[in-house]
């Protein structure tokens, strides 16, 4: 009671305190005697963390400060807006590119999803041949793909519209980052004759993506174990999605996860006096 | 009470079934089997017929607790990102202020400090952090040294 406010102690009067003691020691009494039908069911669609993300830790601590003093630019000037009716031109077949953000701390690149997706063109010959795909892919994610249908009928391919042929998922959260940590500390650095992501990777808004071929899905560990009975394998491509305004920034934050990138030795730049010098030398 | 190991011991022993029916290119032709290789009718017997998750029941006093430690968990999750949050504002602050400051006294030096990488990336040496790091540190300069032709 000293830590309650004086008009905590007002609004208690001896009554109520009476009606709170008698709910204790009435819920005290049923919950001796609970049955079966006392138990609360735990909600399903709640997703419990108890631990914390290795790669999540590592860019908070490392990446994120080092991505928000690398992306700076302090002479950003906002892009004027397009006001409502105004249509644009555009050049020839390019889109729009959304307007970049200005350098904020709020508006550090981060990685928003991962989406593994594989298509299987033996499924136009029989349906069960997804399964093995499908099985594939949920034991590298740990979530239950989703199936795609074809949205367009391609005649020379005997594919018609609807017809299923691949399927997907979209990883978010820890389970994203257990994805992207198991990708880059198991499965690249086996990929033999991988030279690693191109220095112009990136789809300009910030999106990275990649391919693997059916041989890189047996190096999972996951695979790995039971590769026996997956009566196929399926290669399957990885998109990036990330919260970076154009392709540097995108392919910073991923070299950040260490992610390995193809770095070309640039020479230094030479000078007019030393070039012809160079010249004789070589045949 | 139900436990939440119920899902991965079931889906073990399916495991353990794939593993002694499904040989390799068993029973392919079969009438029976789906696209007549018996892999497929196991991998849709798990992926399909797996027995739902049976959901986690709690006496009021657990689910007291349970919620009390969810709660109290939540709040250092919380706390630990509003510390990070205003680090980040404070480091930012002083960066825009260190950029002005030098574009006040000297345009050249503001301007070269400017210019940024087309194709920057983090060092490849950068390591995410571990609880068990190696004992011996990966030796980067072994690799320089040519090693003679035999």
């Amino acid at each position: 009671m000293a830590a309650l406010t004086r008009s905590a102690r007002m609004a208690l009067t001896s009554s109520s305190l009476q009606q709170i003691r008698f709910a204790s020691t009435k819920k005290v009494a049923t919950s001796k005697t609970s049955s079966e039908d006392d138990l609360i069911t735990l909600p399903r669609y709640k997703e419990y963390s108890t631990g914390v993300s290795r790669l999540r830790e590592h860019y908070r601590n490392t990446v994120q400060d080092d991505l928000m003093v690398l992306t700076y630019n302090h002479s950003f000037k906002p892009k004027a807006k397009i006001p409502e009716g105004v249509r644009i031109e555009l050049k020839g077949n390019k889109h729009i590119k959304p307007a970049p953000k200005a350098p904020s701390p709020t508006a550090v690149p981060e990685l928003v999803k991962i989406d593994v997706h594989c298509m299987m063109k033996e499924a136009l010959t029989s349906k069960f041949n997804l399964l093995s795909g499908f099985m594939a892919i949920q034991s590298i994610t740990g979530e239950m793909p989703e199936l795609i249908n074809s949205k367009k009928g391609v005649h020379p391919w005997k594919l018609r519209a609807g017809n299923p042929i691949g399927c997907k998922v979209t990883l978010k959260g820890d389970k994203m980052y257990q994805f992207l940590d198991k990708l880059v500390e198991v499965v690249l650095p086996r990929m033999k004759e991988w030279p690693g992501l191109p220095e112009s990777a990136g789809d300009a808004t910030g999106n990275i993506g990649m391919g693997f071929p059916p041989s890189a899905m047996s190096l999972f560990p996951e695979i790995e174990q039971n590769f026996d009975m997956f009566p196929r394998m399926t290669g399957f491509d990885v998109t990036f999605t990330t919260t970076a305004n154009t392709n540097l920034e995108a392919r910073l934050l991923l070299s950040g996860f260490n992610m390995p990138f193809q770095q070309k030795s640039r020479s230094a730049p030479v000078t007019k006096a030393a070039a012809p010098a160079a010249a004789p030398v070589s045949p | 009470m139900s436990s939440p190991f119920l899902r991965t011991t079931a889906v073990a022993a399916s495991r353990t079934l794939m593993r002694a029916a499904g040989r390799p290119g068993g029973m392919k032709k079969g009438g029976t089997s789906l696209n007549g290789d018996a892999r497929n009718d196991l991998i849709k017997k798990v992926l399909f017929d797996a027995p739902p998750r049976p959901p986690v029941r709690m006496t009021p006093e657990d689910m007291a607790r349970h919620e009390t430690i969810e709660r109290a968990w939540k709040l250092v999750r919380q706390q630990r990102k509003q510390e990070q949050t205003d680090a980040l504002h404070r480091k930012f602050e002083m960066m825009r202020k260190a950029n002005a400051e030098l574009e006040a006294t000297s345009p050249q030096l503001f301007k070269h400090s400017q210019t940024k990488e087309r194709h920057a990336v983090f060092p490849r040496q950068l390591r995410t952090l571990t609880d068990t790091p190696p004992k011996q540190i990966w030796n980067y300069r072994e690799a320089a040294v040519a090693t003679p032709k035999a």
